[in-house]
């Protein structure tokens, strides 16, 4: 009995560190989901999701917003932001492009690209302004 | 209301070619921080939209409230979804005038105090804001910066019974806008 007893604390145990690695995984180490280990990632072009957010605001809020974002589309700007690059991807609409604000982690990527290059980007759709925003982006391989 | 600020700024970006006094930025940085004896609590927002007239010393901006980045996603999602309600209230945003702009000499590097009156909106409450900005020009783009202080509790931010005392009163809230001159 004292031996089931002690197979069921460590199990117990074990499963709460378990636990416990896995919140200060997610919530408190480098602070924030990886938008390219996600599974439920929407594919789409930039000039798709411009159109969408610009014609359908509401309907693109529901269905975009908080989702991760797989586009693909052509560099427009690459500007240095502080401690980050913002990469906007063009829309082939001249009010707006696709926002990229990248992912420190990407810093040395980032410099290795060109405007009019054709790259796919992964992060958080956050909504619109003048332009589609994206956060926290990396680059798909 | 996030429909009309959205327009007044697209306007205001459509018109920029025909009138050389406008400056803009689509990457302004709204952060704010909370501090109390239990818990630091910070977040900033840096794809701010933003245009001044520096002719009529109109300005505005407007944010994403889910562009705010969190040290951690514990806290961002707690902000989003507990507190801002950003999905139900998407866009914040400012809306005033310079009502001293004819003091800064957009044309010369310098820097200049300026006071502003306006009004502030968040999750569509709105309440009159005054205060003041320094406004730095040089090489003739411009940057304008303000501290102000924000009660979550002005702007029905409900804060829940376990959260309390760990999110302050009042907060800090830095504006940093860096105009181009378009």
């Amino acid at each position: 009995m004292k031996k089931k007893l002690a197979i069921i604390a460590t199990i117990a145990i074990i499963l709460g560190i378990i636990a416990l690695i896995v919140v200060k995984y997610k919530y408190f180490t480098n602070g924030h989901n990886d938008p390219l280990q996600s599974e439920d990632k929407i594919y789409i072009t930039a000039p798709q999701l411009y159109a969408l957010y610009s014609q359908f605001e509401d309907s693109a809020n529901h269905k975009y917003n908080d989702s991760v974002i797989s586009v693909t589309g052509a560099i427009q700007s690459i500007e240095l932001n502080g401690d980050r690059y913002t990469v906007a991807l063009n829309s082939n609409d001249s009010n707006g492009a696709v926002l990229c604000e990248m992912d420190m982690l990407e810093n040395e990527k980032i410099k290795k690209l060109k405007s009019g290059q054709q790259i796919n980007l992964v992060g958080y759709c956050n909504g619109i302004l003048i332009d589609v925003q994206l956060d926290r982006c990396k680059l798909a391989e | 209301m996030k429909n009309k600020i959205f327009l007044t700024l697209l306007v205001a970006f459509t018109i920029i070619n025909v009138n050389a006094q406008q400056y803009i930025t689509k990457t302004g940085v709204v952060k704010f921080f909370s501090h109390t004896t239990l818990e630091d609590i910070k977040a900033e927002n840096r794809k701010v939209v933003s245009v001044l007239d520096s002719k009529t010393g109109i300005m505005e901006f407007t944010m994403l409230m889910k562009g705010f980045d969190f040290p951690n996603q514990l806290m961002e999602d707690h902000f989003n979804e507990s507190y801002a309600e950003s999905s139900k209230y998407p866009k914040a945003g400012f809306k005033g005038t310079i009502t001293d702009i004819s003091k800064v000499n957009f044309s010369k590097d310098g820097t200049y105090t300026v006071n502003y009156t306006g009004k502030m909106t968040l999750k569509d409450v709105t309440k009159d804001i005054t205060g003041t900005a320094t406004i730095v020009v040089k090489g003739g783009n411009a940057t304008a910066t303000s501290k102000i202080k924000v009660k979550p509790s002005d702007y029905n931010f409900k804060i829940p019974a376990t959260a309390v005392g760990k999110i302050s009163d009042e907060m800090d809230v830095d504006i940093i806008m860096d105009y181009k001159k378009k």
